[in-house]
Formats: C-alpha cells, sequence, structure tokens
C-alpha cells in the first residue's frame, strides 16, 4: 500500500470565474488561450477560460508558456497539493531557494522599493495572476509584500498532471547527535491497543456524554481514565495530559465516532478495517488526525471549544494547525536525511529559521513538559536582535513543538526520544522506522516485514504475556477481543487475562471458538496448556447451552398450519420473523400478538383489587395468574397472590407496570398503595387516645405554653386539637372546669376535605402572618 | 425424589393459550437441559422476566423484557448466547 505525503490535502478545489475582475481574468486567458484573448470582454474571457480549463491541452500549454522555475513551484503543488498551506508554502519556498530572505542588516528597509521589486519577481503571484495558482486574493495581496509568506493556495485542478511532484527535501541539521541514552520508543501494537482499549471504554459505556464540539464531557474523560487508565502527564511529564482524550480524537477525527445522532456511536466496521490496515497506513491516518485536532493540545491535553479575550483557554486553532503542519513539513525532511540523532534544541532553531521566525506563532506558557533550553534560560541576557527573539520562542512556542515531539509522536510511536551522551545532557530524538515511513512517504515505503508469528505465551493460570514489539496491530487488537488486558498496563511485554467473560464477549461480537483456539495455538510461543484448552472449551460449551432468541415469531397453534418452521412442542413451532400484515395474511382467525406493541388493555380494576379482563390471549392470562387469584367472577389480587407474586420475583413495581398497561383506566390509588403494603414495609399506627378541641386561639395557646397542664397533654395536632393521656383524662376535665372552660361531650370534627390548610392556621403560622410587613399601596 | 418436570410445573408453568396465537416479534429462551431451565426458575432474579414455559427446555420471556433477561442471566454468572431473529 502506497501512502501519499502526509500533508497532502484532499480538498477539492473550485474555482469560480466569475469572482474575478475583467483585467484579471484577460491576463488568466493570455496564458490560458492565447495573446489574442487581450482583445476578450469578460464573458468571451470566461466562456475561453472555461473550454480551456476543460482541455486536454493544459499540459502543453504549461510547458511551453511558463519558465522553469513557475514549473518547480507548481512542482510543490503536486507533491502536496491540489491545496497547500500557508505555513508549508512558504517553508518550500525559502528551503529550495524561490524566495531569499534579506540581509539581516536591511531586514529593517522594507521599503515601498524592495516591495515593487518582490512583487515583479514573486513567482507565486506570477502563477496566481495565470490563474495556475487560486485562493482568496485578498490574503495574497497582503501576505507576501511585507511578511515573507504566502496564504494557502491551490493548483488548478486541471494542471494537477502537468508536471511531476517535487523532490522531498531533506533535513538540514545544524547539529547531528552521535548517540543517545535512555531512549524510549513505542510500537505500533502499543498504539494500536490503546486506540482500541478507549473504543472498547467507549463502547461498553453505550452512550456517552460530550460538549461542545463533540469534545468528551468531564464525566465521561473520568470514566475513560478509569476503565482505560494510561499513564498521564501527572504521573510523568513526559506522558501525554489526559491521554485517553488524546486517542478519543484520533478516533474522531479518523472518522469513526458518530455524533450525527443522539446517543453518539462507534463506527464499529470502519474501526475494524482501520486496524485490519498495515501499521504504517495506521500511524498515517493517526497523524493526518493529529493535524486538525483543535480540541486535545500537545503538552495541554483537552480543551474547550471556545476563546476568551480574558484567560488563556486554548491555543488558537488555526495556529495550532499551522504549526502543525509545519512540524510535520520538518520531520518529512528529516525523514528523507540520514537517520541520526537530533538535539532537540538545535532542530528547534533550526525550524524557527526554515520557518521565517513566524510560522509557530502563539501565545500559550503553561505546558506539561518544559526542556527549559539552554538558549531559553539565557533569554534575557541576548541584546536586541535575531537572537534574543529566537531565545524568546524557545521559552514559550518552541515548548509547545518539543511536547508535541517528545511526547505527542512518541506516543503515537511515530519518534524515538532520548538523551544525548557525555557531559551535558539535552534531549534528543529520531524518527522510528514507523515514523520515517509515514513522514516520508511517498518516496520511502514501508519494508514489508511479517509480523513474528509467535508473540505471546499462554500460562497455565490463564494468564497472556504479549511481546507487543514483535507482533503487529491487528494480532494484539484480535487477542484483546478475547482476552482482557490488565488494567493501566503500559510498555512492550503486557499481560492479558482469559476470563470467561471475555471470551463470551468475543463469541457474541461474532468470533467463533475456532478462531480463539487457532489464533493462541498459531500466536503461542509454547503449547496451549491442557487446562487452559479444557476451560476454554468448557466456557463455550456453557454460552451453546443457553440460547436468548429475540424478535422470532412463535405460533401456538394446531401443527398442519406450518411450514419452515421448527417445532418446541407439540403445539408451538418457531417462525421465521414476518410482519404483521403477512402474519395477518398468513394465519387468518389465529389471535395475532405483537410483543414489541404495548399490552391490550382489557383489564378493569377496583380499589380494593377485584379484577376482570374480556381478553382472554394467553399474555394477559398468565399475567392475571401471577398477580391474581381466579375467583368465581373474575381475579382478585390478594396479599397472598402478591406474595406468591413475589416469591417468582417480582416486584411492586412490575405488578404496577402491568397493571399499568392492561387497566383500562388508571390504578386506583388505594390497590396502588396495597400492592407496595404487600411487598414491602410499609405501616401505619392505630390506637385510642382521648382528643381535647379548643377553638378560641387565645386559650389555645395559653393551653400549649402551659406549666400545669404539660404533664397531661401527649401531643399537640394544629390548630386545636391536643391529645391528652388517658391517666390524666378526670384530672384535665377537673382543671378546665376549675378555669370556667365549658365541656361538650361530642367533638364534632369538620368533614373530610373541609379543612384545606390547617398549617395555615397554626400558632406559627400565625406569629409569622402577624410579623410579615404589609405590602405597601400600590401607587 | 421429585421429578424435574414437576419442579418446572410449580415453578414455571406450561402455557396453554384457549385458541390459536401467532406472537410476533418474541423473545424466547432455550435451555440444553430442563434442569438448567428449574435452576434458572428459581432465581427470583431470572424468573421474573419468564412468563410461561413452551416447553420442557424453552420459555417464553416477558414481553419488553429481553434486554433485562440479558443483563439479569450476565448478572447472575451465565453466559447466553443472543441471537436476533435466528429461529434455527
Amino acid at each position: 500500500m502506497k501512502l501519499g505525503p502526509v500533508l497532502q490535502s484532499m480538498a477539492k478545489v473550485n474555482v469560480e470565474l466569475q469572482g474575478f475582475r475583467s483585467d484579471e481574468l484577460k491576463q488568466a486567458a493570455r496564458f490560458w488561450v492565447g495573446k489574442e484573448a487581450g482583445s476578450y470582454n469578460k464573458e468571451k474571457c470566461i466562456a475561453a477560460l472555461t473550454q480551456a480549463m476543460n482541455g486536454d491541452d493544459a499540459t502543453q500549454r504549461v510547458q511551453t508558456a511558463l519558465s522553469e522555475k513557475e514549473r518547480q513551484v507548481m512542482a510543490i503543488f503536486t507533491r502536496y497539493g491540489p491545496t497547500v498551506s500557508g505555513a508549508v508554502l512558504t517553508a518550500e519556498m525559502y528551503a529550495r531557494g524561490f524566495v531569499q530572505s534579506p540581509p539581516e542588516d536591511k531586514a529593517s528597509q522594507s521599503s515601498y522599493r524592495s516591495y515593487c521589486e518582490q512583487k515583479k519577481t514573486d513567482l507565486i503571484r506570477r502563477l496566481s495572476e495565470k490563474l495556475v495558482l487560486v485562493g482568496n486574493s485578498y490574503d495574497l495581496y497582503y501576505s507576501s509584500s511585507y511578511t515573507s509568506s504566502y496564504p494557502r493556495l491551490s493548483l488548478h485542478p486541471a494542471l494537477m498532471k502537468a508536471v511531476k511532484p517535487a523532490a522531498p527535501l531533506p533535513w538540514s541539521a545544524s547539529r547531528v547527535c552521535p548517540e543517545a541514552v535512555g531512549t524510549e520508543r513505542r510500537s505500533s501494537a502499543e498504539v494500536a491497543l490503546d486506540l482500541w482499549r478507549v473504543a472498547s471504554a467507549l463502547r461498553r459505556m453505550g452512550a456517552w456524554a460530550t460538549v461542545k464540539g463533540d469534545s468528551p464531557s468531564k464525566a465521561t474523560r473520568a470514566r475513560m481514565r478509569k476503565e482505560v487508565g494510561l499513564c498521564d502527564a501527572e504521573k510523568d511529564p513526559l506522558s501525554p495530559p489526559d491521554p485517553e482524550s488524546l486517542f478519543y480524537e484520533l478516533l474522531h477525527g479518523m472518522g469513526l465516532l458518530n455524533f450525527g445522532d443522539q446517543p453518539s456511536w462507534i463506527h464499529e466496521k470502519a474501526l475494524e478495517r482501520h486496524l485490519q490496515q498495515p501499521p504504517a497506513a495506521q500511524a498515517w491516518h493517526w497523524v493526518r488526525a493529529w493535524l486538525h485536532m483543535s480540541l486535545w493540545q500537545d503538552g495541554i491535553g483537552v480543551v474547550p471549544d471556545r476563546d476568551s479575550d480574558y484567560a488563556f483557554v486554548r491555543i488558537e486553532p488555526a495556529k495550532l494547525a499551522r504549526a502543525r503542519e509545519l512540524l510535520a513539513w520538518a520531520l518529512s525532511g528529516v525523514a528523507h536525511a540520514s537517520d541520526g540523532w537530533l538535539d532537540l534544541e538545535t532542530f528547534l532553531r533550526d525550524l524557527w529559521r526554515a520557518s521565517q521566525k513566524n510560522a509557530i506563532d502563539f501565545y500559550c506558557n503553561d505546558f506539561a513538559w518544559n526542556p527549559e533550553f539552554e538558549m531559553a534560560r539565557k533569554k534575557e541576557q541576548y541584546p536586541a536582535g535575531n537572537d534574543r527573539m529566537l531565545a524568546f520562542w524557545l521559552a514559550s512556542e518552541a515548548i509547545w513543538a518539543a511536547n508535541a515531539i517528545m511526547v505527542t509522536l512518541v506516543t503515537l510511536g511515530l519518534v524515538e526520544r532520548g538523551q544525548t551522551a557525555g557531559g551535558k545532557i539535552r534531549p534528543c530524538f529520531r524518527l522510528t522506522e514507523l515514523g520515517r515511513v509515514v513522514f516520508g512517504a511517498p518516496e520511502i515505503a514501508a519494508v514489508q516485514k511479517e509480523p513474528e508469528a509467535r508473540f505471546l505465551t499462554v500460562q497455565p493460570n490463564l494468564d497472556v504475556v504479549a511481546y507487543l514489539e514483535s507482533a503487529d496491530a491487528r494480532q494484539i487488537c484480535t487477542l484483546n477481543r478475547f482476552a482482557a488486558a490488565a488494567p493501566r498496563a503500559t510498555g512492550p511485554v503486557q499481560t492479558f487475562a482469559l476470563r470467561r467473560e471475555s471470551l463470551y464477549a468475543a463469541l457474541e461480537s461474532g468470533m467463533t471458538f475456532d478462531e480463539v483456539h487457532s489464533f493462541l495455538a498459531e500466536h503461542g510461543k509454547t503449547e496451549l496448556p491442557a487446562n487452559v484448552n479444557r476451560m476454554l472449551s468448557e466456557w463455550a460449551v456453557r454460552r451453546e447451552s443457553l440460547v436468548l432468541r429475540t424478535k422470532v415469531a412463535l405460533a401456538l397453534g394446531p401443527a398442519e398450519t406450518q411450514t419452515r418452521s421448527r417445532a418446541l412442542n407439540d403445539n408451538v413451532f418457531l417462525l421465521p420473523s414476518m410482519t404483521v400484515k403477512i402474519a395477518a395474511k398468513e394465519f387468518a382467525g389465529w389471535t395475532i400478538l405483537d410483543h414489541e406493541d404495548k399490552p391490550e388493555r382489557t383489564w378493569t380494576a377496583d380499589e380494593l383489587g377485584s379484577l376482570s379482563t374480556n381478553s382472554g390471549h394467553s399474555i394477559s392470562q398468565i399475567r392475571l395468574a401471577c398477580i391474581a387469584d381466579r375467583t368465581a367472577t373474575g381475579w382478585q389480587i390478594t396479599q397472598k397472590s402478591v406474595a406468591r407474586a413475589r416469591v417468582s420475583g417480582m416486584t411492586a413495581d412490575r405488578i404496577l407496570e402491568w397493571l399499568g398497561g392492561h387497566l383500562t383506566a388508571g390504578v386506583p390509588a388505594l390497590l396502588e398503595v396495597a400492592v407496595r403494603n404487600w411487598t414491602g414495609r410499609q405501616g401505619v399506627k392505630l390506637s385510642q387516645a382521648p382528643l381535647l378541641r379548643i377553638v378560641q386561639p387565645q386559650a389555645k395557646e395559653a393551653l400549649l405554653h402551659s406549666a400545669t397542664f404539660r404533664p397531661f397533654l401527649a401531643g399537640h395536632i394544629p390548630p386545636e386539637w391536643f391529645l391528652i393521656r388517658e391517666e390524666h383524662l378526670s384530672e384535665v376535665r377537673d382543671l378546665l372546669e376549675r378555669l370556667g372552660f365549658t365541656i361538650g361531650e361530642s367533638l364534632d370534627p369538620a368533614p373530610l376535605g373541609a379543612v384545606q390548610n390547617t398549617a395555615k392556621d397554626s400558632p406559627a403560622a400565625i406569629r409569622r402572618t402577624s410579623l410579615m410587613p404589609k405590602r405597601p399601596p400600590r401607587p | 425424589m421429585i421429578a424435574t418436570n414437576e419442579i418446572l410445573d410449580s415453578l414455571l408453568p406450561l402455557l396453554h393459550p384457549d385458541g390459536p396465537e401467532l406472537h410476533l416479534n418474541a423473545a424466547i429462551l432455550e435451555v440444553a437441559e430442563p434442569a438448567l431451565l428449574a435452576e434458572l426458575a428459581a432465581d427470583p432474579r431470572i424468573r421474573r422476566y419468564l412468563l410461561a414455559r413452551l416447553s420442557d427446555t424453552v420459555v417464553l420471556v416477558d414481553p419488553g423484557h429481553a434486554r433485562d433477561l440479558e443483563s439479569a442471566l450476565l448478572d447472575a454468572g451465565h453466559t447466553p448466547k443472543v441471537l436476533r431473529g435466528d429461529f434455527q
């Protein structure tokens, strides 16, 4: 499989000729049509241009009407294009010598004269005037004049085959390290496994919460952290911050997550296809996703999808994309240079110069890992000038680049990091084989290396030790389908566990037991232990012994009507799934019950649980028999019948769900209370107690606060009822008579429902009301 | 010794509809042997989702509760093979 340049644009280019002025069209037409086009009006120009641009002789025209240098510039576009970003175009134009930086001592003399000279000789401008290159003319007018940079431009699609793509530019490093110590690298299988584990965690969640930009919410991140638990920057500054979110955003960027509908879901087949690709192709897609990943930022982690004028929230996405493109461009050069270790600080200094000092330019100074570059430490000591600017850049934006190279790209298996050997320890790096293939595409192709057939050892304790360096992503992800990876596992040797649940999940997802067995036998360094073999077989057989079939059709009736059926009993047949329409036609006269429909409302009930039904179908009858007892006139829900239902696992909610589903009216409130009482422990207390009622507020308050009465009172029911201790009833009577009360023998309580708000009249309420300020009258 | 059928009858009665019925989009649970069905029917966490027996090894699932039954089986340590629309 041949990969294109990792920076290659796939965007389709549309050229709208109507948007150009007539003088611009005339100028372009002279190239595309010929000198005679100088006399054309706008409409004629458009017609002639359209015909020429769609014609077959565009390639010939490029050969005859363009200079060698112009064709070389076009070759940049046929390498990366049709569209090339401003950062890459600028870097290429300078690196290939098509543009010269002004001498440093004259850099400040950006006078009108130099602007005019540049305008005349500017190849990009000349090609744009011919509509060989197209883009936003406003950007082009302002960009190349003074800032020595170009905007994003596209080669006219008709000319994509007119010149051969430009050859790669090898990186010219100012300093190469002879050797490195303490080196670290990750295999593509390790990276793919992390990606797979994050995808599996999302799959287990079923649905996950997102925030703006489809980024994972805090809760989703916490769940991924808990389930996957990759090493992060808090534990090791050379690990990425929010690593699970990095892989989440990779899945997102590769289009493997779907957010169009709620809840979000994974494109399982696309993920499977991705993991089946060769390692280099997978890594190529990871880099492409990383280039445009805006909500996970190198050295920072997850950022919100918003900006703030007052506080740093994130690196502005367009600037970050530009910086990543430039870094990828530089690494493409590194891939085509000799395979030596590069001193990180020197590489970044070279990058700053190659990018004309302003391509990686944003504000942020808080990164997970700070390499504390030598020049950055001394930044205040440099006098004004390029070195001082470089030192300050190394103290800010370059830290981002350092995190991208030494952390993100190492995590993705593309870069190997280390430290320079010798006295001064400085961080250094080189591209891994995978990195050279990805960044060096298309010239550097992956060496077709057959993965080691035997990369694992199955132990009798059901652990599988896998050597990830010897395996490829496909094999590791297949292993992880039926063997659970140890939580928080990292490194080139990882242990997986064969568990009944993991094998079951694999079989349910479509793997067969034979596939599992063959995989372990084929890739095992040793023979599969007999006990493991036996255990796996038992688990697989056990699954086969219990089958849950959903969405099937069942015929409960005479056998002769059945065709293509499987008999479950003398009178029960399993049929292929069918629609209600077909069922009604083929089974005329039968009762048809669709289990996905709502239950028929054919039951009636009173509040004491007496039930009747006018339906005789089986579901209704079985449910009734489960929760009620049959009577002469129908059915009766009783404490006993509910207790019987409870024994078979029914809960109050399930009983009420059935009642609610089948009753023609709502479940009577008293019946609901009874069902809940019969299935729970809700109780009431009931006993006799003498009551005293005092209506007059002043007398009520006096009694409530009286020390004399206090020993005789058992309670107060606001607003006017007092509970009297039975043994003191005669003493209370004497006391009330002595105090001049007339004692009535009848209580005459108000009828039920007459008292609407008893609390309103309580002493406390009266006090509150009297203390409330009066509302001022309306003007 | 009580026969498995008797146990099954007491735990999960056989379905006897009054007339011919066709059930669409139904869910059924099939087991390898009646003893396993008796074991499942004796577990209230699972029994609550089983409506009635169709045979000594097949049971009709309460409509709308196939997913609940699947979860309950997994929670109870069983590993059911789940098939959708497959009647063979």
